[in-house]
């Protein structure tokens, strides 16, 4: 075949036209002329255009189409002339005369349409005198456009079931003949075409195929718009025929453009009906041909059939009960039979399409998805044998990528926790990875968990998903293999720190109304997340504790009705959360603080004051050893306080030497004004209304005096209480600090008036101590600062407006 | 005898699945099919419409593939068209989306004389299914706005339920008709048969 010039491409393209449109004018003219001779005469002048060797395949179909244009001209010329009386045959014969072989072709085909629907032959018998005089052009391209005319002139004319044309022109298998008659001849065109020409011109005549193979493919879109093939007549007939022309053409490009349309037009039911048979084609192809892109293609194209049919509740199609093992077996037959020949990748990508296949077709099938995952790890295994123990060669990226799809692929919403227990390989598959990879397919498995809700409610529960995202768990260098080059580094903390966050939040999940079970879960997974190394456990193990609180809370309720028998005792369990709290304590002092705090409220709650006394105990330890700085040390206090005005259950003397030291690191804080408030607030301790007749308080100083001037009234009384005598101290205390505090730009008049709302307090609460008369002299002394206070202090000034005014509506004291 | 007819010529264009092949047969054939049967290439089929209640014309209504790879020749069919039926899936959003650029490539290929006023008409099919609908009318509304200075026409169908099929279809009879792309037709210079034409085309003497 020459070789098109492509700079000469548009001249040529508009010459031809040109001359395609000047006979086509007089063509008409002569039509108008009713002059057939001068209009047979001109067309095939016209259609002499078409035998050109100069055009490029879409430059030729350009031109097709204006031919076709102007014959459409000629067909309602012929259709007319019938109509007045003329016999078909005999214009028929006047075609035949021109003497060029492609002119002459396209005329008969254009006569033969008139000549069916003349009805004066059968239509059978003309269709197969075209099909057959076609073979006359042997030329590639002329030959391609040339049938595809024969098939486009002939459509609604052929002998199918229900066209008028049945019956004495032919049956359903006659039209079926014809089109695939027309069908084969055409593909042997095209597959010729590729050995024809230069050798170094294989490229170039590829690229041309591929531009010209629509030709081809039409023919089956002919097939399948023939109402007369039904399901029967397409597995009997067509489809093997099809069939058999894809194996024995033997070229590979045809062959997978050939499955594309037949997958493409034919109905899902068809497809169904002769799925095995056509699998078996697929594993008879050349080497060359990518059967896993064609198995795929089906694959999606009976997917989302089953898709619509649900949709539409219930439509055409049923669920493809067999495809899955269908395809799996031509998946694995390939494996086998072209073992080394298709590469790692391309079997991940055909396990991958599987996967999806039977995800979407048989939600809950997870025996397919282990299936599919057994597969994939027996063709990673037998890719990079690796002894007992020693870590398999690693893949390459696009292979790795490929691996993890096939990973999240069952991770949706369905799965659930059991499903996600269930994928027994998964692990092993992982292992396959690199780091990073491993990690984010672990973390979509825990989205996938935390997602459904179920509960983790048992050791093997916890032991076998911790096995599946041990990545998330653990450092990358794991106990075989520690972190190569290939490993990147750790991620940034971001990172780390939301993926440890989602992990810690399957604490929640760990819940069973057998108190002893879930403590067993709890210890399981602690001992796990105790391995996950600092920058893990400040996350998983918080959880962890606050779980067990809840459970504390479960078993003493169990307890407290006396009836079951259980193995772990709520005392137990505080055992546990101190052994978690102190394993974090050296590191996260004051989380840690807060933990022991909150365990101690717990215990408290519980009755157990030794213990809560014990947790509490640590909280003070760190508090002096560990506290990092002044801003964690005031926090803690607030939590200390707290703490200690909820408890309840403290032996006395207990009590009292907490309370003592609390202040005392009040009045030790690094900011005056924090030591100021602190210490105010600490008064509270001491005091939480009328004594019930409690026990003689141990004497001595509460407070050491830091040496500052003394500002008290002088006036204290002398018969108060221990407590109230206390309360009083803080106060004064804090009254002295705030003293200290004055500059001489600014007064810490707020300071002042907290402290007067602390005093109001303790009146209120009936603290003997807490005389009117403090409170009025703590009043005067405001007023005293108020009035050479600068502006802008407006909120302060609210502040104590407010206070008085409290005072005075609750008539506290009389001011005056 | 040989009476020169009106031929329009339509062309539909869209997604693949948008439901062009299921409205031109419900239109020409009055059939539905349920199953998907992917076009290749481009194919057509003629239907004699009655205009204005007095002008029979022959409309030639090309279906065309949605699936590029079924498009290997390129579209030489656009030329000489004389309206275009937009299609769309009012499921699909992407196919929605992708209205311009079908648009764009037709005016570029056909590249017909007028092409501010060139007739487009949009149709979102499958209005049958309204519960899984994910464009609105009004954003449809507001892209037939956004295309020209009249508003492109636009129609809400069902190639299954044959819910507004035939309105558009006549609407784009109307507009085609009203439009009809006269390509150049040729005129002779000078009646002058004899001379050979230039170029390297083989002729042989004929009939
Ligand atoms: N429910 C519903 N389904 C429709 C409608 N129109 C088409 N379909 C279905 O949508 C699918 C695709 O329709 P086609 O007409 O083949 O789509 P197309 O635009 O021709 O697709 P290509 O030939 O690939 O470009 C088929 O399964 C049709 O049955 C409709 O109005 N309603
Ligand atoms: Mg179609």
């Amino acid at each position: 075949m020459a070789t098109p010039a492509l700079e000469n491409q548009p001249q040529y393209l508009a010459e031809a036209t040109k001359k395609v449109k000047e006979q086509g004018f007089y063509m008409k003219r002569a039509m108008d002329a009713s002059d057939l001779k001068g209009a047979l005469q001109h067309a095939s002048d016209m259609l002499r255009e078409l035998r050109t060797s100069l055009l490029t395949p879409r430059n030729y179909y350009e031109l097709y189409m204006k031919v076709l244009d102007e014959l459409h001209h000629l067909d309602d010329f012929f259709s007319g002339l019938c109509a007045s009386g003329t016999q078909a045959s005999e214009l028929y014969e006047k075609a035949q005369a021109c003497g060029d072989v492609l002119p002459r072709l396209y005329l008969l085909i254009t006569v033969g349409a008139v000549y069916i629907k003349s009805r004066q032959a059968p239509a059978k018998d003309i269709l197969n005198d075209l099909v057959e005089m076609a073979k006359g052009v042997q030329h590639p391209m002329r030959g391609l456009f040339l049938r595809n005319y024969l098939a486009q002139a002939c459509k609604d004319k052929l002998p199918d079931a229900g066209s008028e044309y049945e019956g004495h022109g032919g049956d359903v298998s006659d039209a079926v003949d014809f089109v695939l008659q027309n069908f084969s001849e055409t593909n042997r065109l095209w597959v010729r075409m590729q050995n024809q020409g230069a050798k170094n011109e294989r490229k170039r005549r590829e690229k041309e195929r591929q531009e010209l193979r629509i030709l081809v493919g039409t023919n089956l879109v002919r097939l399948s718009q023939l109402d007369g093939v039904d399901v029967g007549c397409y597995v009997e007939t067509v489809l093997p025929r099809l069939l058999e022309q894809v194996v024995n053409c033997k070229d590979s490009i045809a062959q997978p453009y050939l499955l594309d349309c037949i997958i493409q037009v034919f109905p899902d039911e068809f497809h169904l009906a002769t799925l095995e048979s056509f699998l078996t084609t697929c594993t008879q192809l050349r080497d060359k041909v990518n059967v896993r892109v064609i198995l795929e293609a089906m694959m999606r194209r009976l997917a989302s059939g089953a898709r619509d049919a649900h949709q539409d509740g219930g439509g055409a199609v049923a669920a493809p009960v067999k495809a899955f093992a269908a395809f799996n077996s031509c998946a694995t037959k390939l494996v086998e039979e072209k073992k080394g020949a298709i590469e790692l990748g391309e079997l991940l990508k055909l396990q991958g399409a599987l996967l999806e296949f039977a995800i979407e077709c048989y939600p809950g099938r997870l025996d397919y998805v282990n299936h599919c995952f057994g597969t994939c790890a027996a063709v990673l295994h037998a890719s990079r044998p690796a002894a007992d123990g020693e870590a398999p060669a690693p893949l390459d990226d696009g292979d790795a990528e490929e691996l993890e799809r096939c990973l999240s692929l069952p991770l949706g919403p369905a799965i659930g926790l059991t499903g996600v227990l269930e994928l027994g390989l998964f692990g092993t598959l992982v292992a396959y990875l690199p780091w990073k990879r491993r990690k984010d397919v672990s973390l979509s498995l825990v989205k996938c968990v935390l997602a459904a809700g179920e509960p983790l409610d048992s050791v093997d529960a916890v032991e076998r998903l911790f096995a599946m995202i041990a990545p998330l768990l653990r450092d990358g260098g794991d106990a075989e293999k520690p972190p190569g080059p290939d490993d990147p580094p750790p991620p940034p903390a971001a990172d780390g720190e939301r993926e440890q966050i989602l992990v810690s939040r399957l604490a929640h999940l760990m819940v069973n109304d057998d108190t002893d079970a879930t403590f067993k879960v709890l210890g399981c997974a602690r001992k796990h997340f105790g391995q996950g190394g600092l920058q893990r456990i400040k996350h998983t193990l918080v959880p962890l504790v606050f779980r067990a609180l809840d459970l504390s809370r479960k078993i003493r309720k169990v307890e407290a009705a006396g009836e079951a028998k259980l193995q772990y005792s709520s005392r137990k369990v505080f055992q546990f959360v101190h052994e978690i709290v102190t394993a974090m304590a050296g590191s996260f002092p004051a989380l840690s603080l807060h933990l022991f705090l909150q365990c101690a409220q717990e215990a408290d709650a519980a009755g157990l004051g030794a213990i809560a006394y014990e947790f509490v105990s640590q909280a003070f330890i760190l508090y002096e050893d560990e506290l990092p700085d002044s801003k964690a040390q005031l926090q803690a206090l607030h939590l200390m306080v707290g703490t200690l005005l909820q408890a309840s259950g403290f032996d006395a003397p207990d009590y009292d030497a907490l309370a003592t030291k609390t202040t005392q690191y009040a009045a030790k804080l690094f900011k005056k004004p924090d030591q100021c408030r602190m210490v105010a607030t600490c008064s509270h301790l001491f005091w939480s209304g009328p004594p019930p007749a409690a026990p003689p308080k141990p004497e001595g100083d509460l407070l050491d005096d830091d040496g500052d001037d003394a500002t008290a009234p002088a006036d204290e009384p002398a018969a108060a209480p221990g407590d109230a005598r206390r309360v009083l101290e803080c106060l004064q205390k804090s009254l002295k600090i705030a003293d200290a505090c004055m500059t001489s730009s600014s007064s810490p008049i707020n300071l002042f008036v907290e402290i007067l709302d602390h005093y109001v307090a303790h009146f209120e609460k009936k603290c003997p101590t807490t005389t009117a008369k403090f409170i009025t002299g703590i009043v005067a002394l405001i007023n005293e600062h108020v009035d050479n206070m600068e502006n802008g202090r407006g909120d302060v000034e609210a502040h104590y407006k407010n206070t008085l005014a409290r005072i005075k509506t609750r008539e506290i004291i009389a001011l005056a | 005898m040989h009476r020169k007819k009106v031929l329009l010529k339509v062309i539909i264009l869209g997604d693949s699945g948008v439901g062009k092949t299921a409205l031109m047969n419900q239109y020409v054939n009055k059939r539905f099919s349920a199953s998907y049967k992917a076009t290749i290439g481009a194919d057509f089929l003629t239907k004699e419409v009655m205009i204005d209640d007095d002008k029979l014309v022959t409309l030639q209504i090309w279906d065309t593939a949605g699936q590029e790879r079924f498009q290997s020749l390129g579209v030489a069919f656009y030329r000489g068209a004389d309206a275009c039926i937009l299609v769309y899936d009012i499921t699909q959003p992407k196919s929605f989306d992708n209205l311009d650029s079908w648009r764009e490539e037709f005016l570029v290929q056909a590249s017909p004389p007028d092409i501010e006023n060139f007739p487009f008409i949009v149709l979102g099919n499958k209005v049958d299914r309204e519960n899984d609908r994910r464009v609105s009318k009004a954003k449809a509304h507001s892209w037939c706005k956004s295309k020209s200075s009249a508003p492109l026409q636009y129609f809400e169908t069902s190639a299954k339920e044959a819910v507004q099929v035939e309105a558009a279809f006549q609407e784009a009879a109307q507009l085609a008709l009203s439009q009809e792309n006269t390509e150049a037709d040729f005129l002779p210079e000078t009646i002058n048969l004899g001379v050979p034409s230039a170029g390297g085309v083989a002729k042989s003497s004929c009939c």
